[in-house]
């Protein structure tokens, strides 16, 4: 039995605690015991609701949000399942935006069930101005279309208006970046999810309908049996024989 | 082929439809004194005068049917009716190449003339020709009417000997016929004449068969370059390449705004149930960082 994940993605993840690749979707990281809970249990305060433009330390001007919030716009209007939140902070030492932006992502209470379900799709890009750091998390929705290496390559390519013009920039770079790649992951994600799934389903509704179809005929020969024992009746002409012997 | 092609299909269509193949025939009133030569043809373009009346550049007539129009139309004195068929495309517009025959043919002598032309080139064009001087604006109308008349005797392209000659009779007669009458004053008097140019300045120029005088001033009607090119022109088929080449343009842009608006319709990935990773919910820690900063 396959699972998107086992297609979409080579099936290596990383843990957010130690940024080692594991192969399969442990509860625990084998290296460093890094669980949910753990991760929970470091930042034990309640984070702020997510939303698109998330500054607390008002860090960002009046336009540059108007260019953050349109850009993300255009991308959350081309990929209407996709929520996209900006997080500029000043994380202290030791601290490591991956593991802080995995943390904001599944700590932040959604408002109701349908943001529960779009928290799956979404993309976090959280700006440590302290550590000069900019990561990008994605919710499980989308982890199997936007791997690591996906977002890594994106952020590399946008590092040249990080150190030049901004994080902000930066991001809006990134952002833009994300949006024009987006469309031929899709289209792949499209074709390979038709050719296997479509393929499989057929197979297995197949397989259904005939194992269906087989439990009914037994049943029927089943009620149908007579209570001597004679000869085993064939599948067709065997009804009206029978019959007969129970009327009789 | 793609749905979205049908429309561009069904209006290449009814260009195509659209396009008119045959060129109406027509008659053309000629003023000799206004109307300027036309200029720059070469001699091989301008047939002599003819011995007889009848000239027959692609010989569709035979010499028993040439010889019936010859007698036919030597019967008309004081109007001189010509039947010219012409083989291939006009070298010039056809006003200008009725006047260039008619007054190298007839000089001074005659006060009108005719002339059947007829273009023997794929889509044949016939005119009925009618020339004379120092025509007032009633006379013009007069003559429009009359050359009208004769080709209204033909319902189709007159191509057949008989059409021909029916027009040609028709014509001739009548052009003879009206001569006669306004030959007791065929040429007006000074003063008049004068008047009369100043009217034929006014509206020198012909007009159509539709009634409608072509707005031609005299220096327009000048004969440049431009007019023998023009008239050299496959009109009909440049005709044809614009409405195509402009269907092929309308069909490239159709194309282009319907993928822009293909690509700009929203996409969705496929939804699957998540296989929780640390426990999470909602994200199993797929991340990447970045430094901004030069090391």
């Amino acid at each position: 039995m396959f699972e998107p994940e086992d297609i979409f993605s080579p099936g290596r993840f990383h843990c957010p605690g130690c940024h080692a690749t594991l192969k399969t979707a442990p509860r625990k990281c084998p290296h460093c015991e890094f669980t949910a809970e753990s991760c929970l249990a470091r930042f034990p305060f309640e984070p702020p609701p997510l939303k698109r433009l998330m500054d607390p330390d008002q860090s960002l001007k009046a336009y540059q949000k108007k260019r953050l919030s349109s850009s993300i716009e255009r991308l959350e209007k081309a990929f209407p399942q996709i929520t996209v939140s900006f997080c500029s902070l000043y994380l202290p030492d030791g601290v490591d935006g991956r593991q802080f932006g995995y943390w904001i992502l599944n700590r932040c209470k959604p408002a109701s069930g349908l943001d529960a379900r779009s928290r799956l799709h979404h993309l976090l890009i959280l700006v440590d101005r302290n550590h000069k750091t900019a990561s990008a998390t994605v919710g499980y929705g989308l982890d199997c279309f936007l791997d690591d290496m996906t977002l890594y390559q994106t952020l590399q390519q946008s590092r040249e208006h990080f150190l030049n013009k901004g994080f902000v920039e930066g991001s809006i770079n990134w952002i833009n970046r994300i949006r024009k790649k987006l469309p031929s992951i899709h289209e792949k994600a499209q074709i390979d999810w038709k050719r296997r799934f479509k393929k499989r389903h057929r197979y297995t509704a197949g397989r259904d309908l005939a194992e269906q179809g087989k439990t009914r005929l037994n049943d029927e020969i089943a009620a149908s049996r007579p209570l001597s024992p004679g000869p085993r009746p064939t599948r067709s002409g065997d009804k009206p024989q029978l019959d007969v012997k129970i009327h009789a | 082929m793609n749905g979205y092609c049908h429309p561009t299909l069904i209006l290449i269509a009814l260009c195509i439809v659209g396009i008119p193949l045959k060129a109406a025939s027509r008659t053309i009133v000629l003023d000799l004194e206004s109307t300027a030569p036309a200029g720059k043809l070469s001699v091989t373009q301008i047939p002599k005068k003819p011995a007889a009346f009848v000239i027959d550049e692609p010989a569709k007539l035979s010499f028993q049917q040439k010889a019936d129009l010859d007698s036919l139309l030597s019967k008309a004195h004081a109007a001189p009716t010509y039947i010219v068929i012409k083989k291939g495309k006009l070298p010039v517009p056809a006003a200008l190449y009725g006047n260039e025959l008619l007054s190298r043919w007839t000089g001074g002598e005659n006060a009108f003339s005719a002339m059947v032309l007829q273009a023997d080139s794929p889509i044949p064009e016939t005119f009925v020709i009618i020339a004379g001087r120092n025509l007032d604006a009633p006379t013009r109308n007069d003559l429009l009417q009359l050359g009208n008349a004769a080709l209204a005797l033909i319902d189709k392209q007159p191509l057949q000997f008989a059409d021909i000659r029916q027009i040609a009779t028709a014509l001739s007669e009548a052009i003879n016929t009206f001569a006669q009458f306004s030959g007791e004053s065929p040429f007006i008097t000074a003063n008049e004449s004068s008047a009369g140019k100043q009217d034929t300045a006014m509206s020198s120029t012909p007009v159509t068969v539709t009634g409608q005088p072509v707005s031609i001033t005299r220096h327009q009607s000048q004969t440049s370059q431009w007019d023998l090119l023009a008239a050299r022109l496959d009109w009909s088929l440049i005709r044809i390449l614009f409405i195509t080449i402009c269907a092929i343009i309308l069909l490239i842009i159709t194309i282009m705004v319907l993928r822009r608006i293909r690509r700009r319709r929203p996409l969705f990935f496929p939804v699957h149930e998540p296989r929780h990773r640390f426990s999470a919910p909602y994200s199993g820690g797929s991340n990447a960082q970045i430094k901004y900063v030069e090391d």
